[in-house]
């Protein structure tokens, strides 16, 4: 070990005393989620520049935003008639959706902002969360709840017009939504995905 | 992707690349400074700042030189600004045995003596040789990237390695020869 060098001369039973020392030292110490979404949020308090930096990145890529759009637009509107008429449906449109894993986010028009209907299907998870650019990708700050049949998890989240990135965090698990249109400028190795909402976008 | 291009990325504007320094960063941070204040809250308290400090001043940053050199550099001013700060630092080394047993409820009670005996070791060293210590054997620096961190030469700097190496093993040395 690298210790050795400082202690050529030393007996070996003195060494291997130094040995158990950096072994128990070198032990992670836990971090505790909470005390981790808090710091982020900290920093995400003190960033004012992330929107202006956004806007920058959407003016970069107008055929990658062009072309989620319409993939948008057409995934949105096949999902959508499963989602929102799901009650009125017949027998054969739950078959369709209980193939899917989760659904398109459906923006609705609400003042400046747009709610959007965020759904991910995993009833064997025991907890989800949305995150994006829009929480900083803290996963504390989007619990999603549970859907009545206990199948889906569900968010309704106000957003501002304009591109969108996003995951699922299903029990401390990214994952991209299946359903909606992979994020183009994902490089961190992170699964995400991309929700266009009206207006300036 | 590196440090420098995630920095890069912050730069950019994008905040995700933040986080993923953060989360790259931050179980080393807190394990050295939990290891060099022997109290987790001023520990957490400590690399929380630190961090706050390297996210403001991240433009700041040398593109072509070491992230982690950079932001360990930060995070040792601040456990010194803490240490400097609080004069009952070993009552406060005592008071977190109960921390450190319920961390390791699970172990064995050998194990767990050892543990304990080897947090009140170090924080009998002198602050600069503890430091030195953990840079060196815990975090594993090489001496250049500790005198960058510290200030110190790197000749200093071995010197307080090796007698943080012979501290420890006198104040050890005892609990070894009474334990099994």
């Amino acid at each position: 070990m690298s210790h050795r060098d400082v202690g050529n001369n030393r007996r070996p039973v003195e060494s291997e005393t130094i040995d158990r020392v950096i072994t128990a030292l070198r032990e992670p110490v836990p971090v505790r989620p909470a005390w981790r979404a808090a710091l982020l949020a900290g920093i995400g308090d003190e960033s004012n520049g992330s929107s202006a930096s956004t806007v920058a990145r959407w003016s970069f890529r107008p055929l990658t935003a062009l072309a989620a759009a319409i993939a948008c637009m057409m995934v949105g509107a096949t999902v959508a008639a499963f989602v929102l008429g799901r009650s009125q449906r017949d027998q054969s449109a739950s078959d369709v959706l209980t193939n899917l894993t989760a659904t398109m986010p459906m923006p609705a028009e609400h003042g400046t902002a747009s709610v959007v209907r965020f759904v991910f299907v995993a009833p064997h998870a025991t907890r989800v969360s949305l995150v994006g650019d829009f929480n900083r990708w803290n996963p504390a700050a989007m619990p999603m709840r549970r859907s009545a049949d206990g199948r889906a998890w569900l968010l309704d989240v106000p957003l501002t017009a304009g591109r969108h990135v996003y995951s699922f965090s299903v029990d401390g698990d990214l994952t991209a939504d299946p359903a909606a249109p992979q994020s183009g400028d994902d490089d961190f190795g992170v699964p995400s995905s991309v929700v266009l909402v009206g207006g300036k976008a | 992707m590196s440090d420098a291009a995630l920095v890069r990325r912050v730069l950019e504007g994008d905040p995700r690349a933040f986080t993923l320094l953060v989360d790259r960063h931050l179980q080393p941070c807190l394990r050295f400074a939990t290891r060099m204040l022997g109290n987790r809250q001023d520990a957490e308290d400590v690399t929380q700042e630190t961090l706050l400090r390297a996210h403001r001043a991240i433009a700041t940053f040398d593109l072509e030189g070491n992230f982690r050199t950079w932001l360990f550099a930060i995070l040792v001013n601040r456990c010194r600004t803490s240490l400097l700060q609080r004069s009952r630092y070993v009552r406060r080394v005592l008071t977190d045995d109960n921390a450190i047993l319920d961390a390791t409820a699970d172990d064995q009670a050998g194990a767990t003596e050892l543990r304990i005996e080897i947090e009140r070791a170090m924080a009998h060293l002198d602050p600069d040789q503890r430091e030195a210590f953990l840079l060196k054997h815990v975090e594993q620096l090489g001496y250049d990237e500790m005198a960058a961190v510290t200030g110190a030469g790197v000749s200093a700097l071995k010197m307080r390695v090796k007698r943080a190496c012979e501290r420890l093993q006198e104040l050890l040395g005892e609990v070894n020869d009474v334990a099994p």
